[in-house]
């Protein structure tokens, strides 16, 4: 299996290797960002206001003013939110990104993602996307699926 | 309306977490898309798999 393994490294599409590089980028980008956000943002934390809507959040956040609440935003901000509140270690949570990424496809109007993570449910419960999030255990015990249901 | 699934649940199919029956009940008839998270997901798990976490390699 090892040998299979290194066997197929070798053969994998060199998009991948980029991709791989590019998650790894975006990734440290991702975390930049969060540290920013600590020195500029925390020493004024206990006076923001409502975070989804400090200018001083969506600025971390890489966002202006006025964009809409997308899942992804909405989840990015609950991220800093907890780094603030509960000095949560965002470099212990590699999956935090690419959670940040799937719900980033949420921008198309046509996909619904399904997950089992109840706190991520959680997480964008206030994006304007969270209508198109379901957890798996309620989808699963719903009536079977019939089209146009 | 399309759907993609977090990466986890195609680990609980694998691992038997979530039945197959569970699994066909909910997505029979649901249009499924993956994403390319997904798709780097499981190839970086591939990757990463041994001889101590990834069972099939004792065939």
């Amino acid at each position: 299996m090892r040998r299979w393994l290194q066997a197929a490294g070798g053969e994998l599409p060199a998009d991948f290797h980029d991709f791989r590089r590019n998650i790894a980028a975006g990734r440290a980008d991702f975390l930049a960002a969060i540290r920013r956000f600590l020195a500029r943002a925390l020493p004024r934390y206990h006076r923001a206001a409502d975070p989804l809507f400090s200018a001083d959040w969506q600025k971390a956040a890489g966002r202006t003013p006025g964009e809409h609440l997308d899942a992804a935003f909405v989840f990015h901000t609950a991220v800093l939110e907890r780094v603030a509140r509960i000095r949560y270690n965002a470099e212990k949570h590699p999956s935090d990104y690419l959670d940040y990424l799937q719900l980033r496809y949420l921008n198309d109007e046509d996909l619904s993602f399904l997950t089992a993570d109840r706190k991520l449910v959680i997480m964008t419960q206030r994006s304007l996307e969270s209508d198109r999030i379901y957890l798996w255990s309620e989808l699963a015990n719903r009536e079977p699926f019939r089209h146009g249901g | 309306m399309r759907y993609f699934l977090d990466t986890q649940l195609y680990s609980y199919l694998a691992n038997g977490t979530i039945a197959p029956a569970e699994w066909r009940a909910a997505l029979t008839g649901r249009e499924l898309w993956l994403s390319p998270v997904t798709v780097y997901e499981l190839l970086e798990g591939l990757l990463k798999a041994n001889v101590h976490t990834f069972p099939i390699s004792a065939s």
